[in-house]
């Protein structure tokens, strides 16, 4: 197991607990992979033994511990992901046809893909088609999101027309 | 002054997870050489076991 599979196993474990990643060197997917992972602090072990109790102090004060060129990874990462869609209040539900606008309302009461076809008595395949649809004219890019999307709004998981 | 702030200070306890076994130790013993603010509850070189320790430390290093 390596340690960025121990840092999320660790998070789930005990959240309360913070981590600091201890890597060979300041490769870029290592620092990345740690902050993903939850760490709050990359530290190179090419480092002297002082600066690491250094670290452990700022971590344990709240900071977070990474240097100028850490810090650039992550900026950098974090420019690569996909932008956030901005959607009026409202708008994107307004654009949704009753049919899609059904296909939320099962999904967010829990029904999964193929339970929405059979209730609808559509293809697998035409349910996935509408949730692409739905997603982009939401914004929401997974079936997750698009559930806390509906909860959010009551509306949507009310039966369409109520 | 500093002494009495640092004795007061409650220390931050830590638990090092690391596959290298000596590798661990060393930075175990580094780090608590001469200081008393940071305490290795533990130290471990294999995820499965330290779920024990893991509750006790506030911080860990891997």
């Amino acid at each position: 197991m390596r340690g960025y599979h121990v840092l999320q196993y660790l998070q789930m474990l005990s959240p309360k607990t913070t981590a600091i990643m201890l890597i060979p060197n300041s490769e870029r997917q290592l620092v990345v992979d740690a902050f993903r992972g939850g760490a709050r602090g990359v530290f190179c072990r090419l480092q002297p033994i002082k600066l690491l109790s250094k670290c452990i102090r700022t971590v344990h004060e709240g900071q977070i511990w990474a240097d100028t060129r850490n810090l650039a990874f992550i900026l950098e990462f974090l420019t690569q992901l996909k932008p956030l869609r901005l959607i009026k209040p409202g708008g994107g539900i307004a654009r949704l046809t009753p049919r899609e606008a059904e296909v939320v309302h099962l999904l967010a009461n829990g029904l999964s893909t193929r339970e929405i076809s059979r209730k609808l008595g559509l293809t697998e395949h035409t349910i996935r088609n509408y949730l692409s649809a739905i997603y982009d004219k939401l914004g929401v890019s997974s079936r997750v999101e698009l559930a806390l999307y509906a909860v959010a709004r009551e509306d949507l998981t009310l039966p369409p027309g109520e | 002054m500093s002494q009495l702030s640092q004795a007061l200070s409650p220390s931050i306890s830590v638990l090092i997870a690391d596959a290298d076994r000596m590798s661990a130790h060393l930075i175990a013993e580094g780090l608590t050489r001469g200081r008393h603010d940071i305490v290795v509850v533990g130290v471990s070189n294999s995820p499965a076991r330290p779920s024990g320790n893991w509750k006790k430390a506030s911080r860990i290093l891997l």
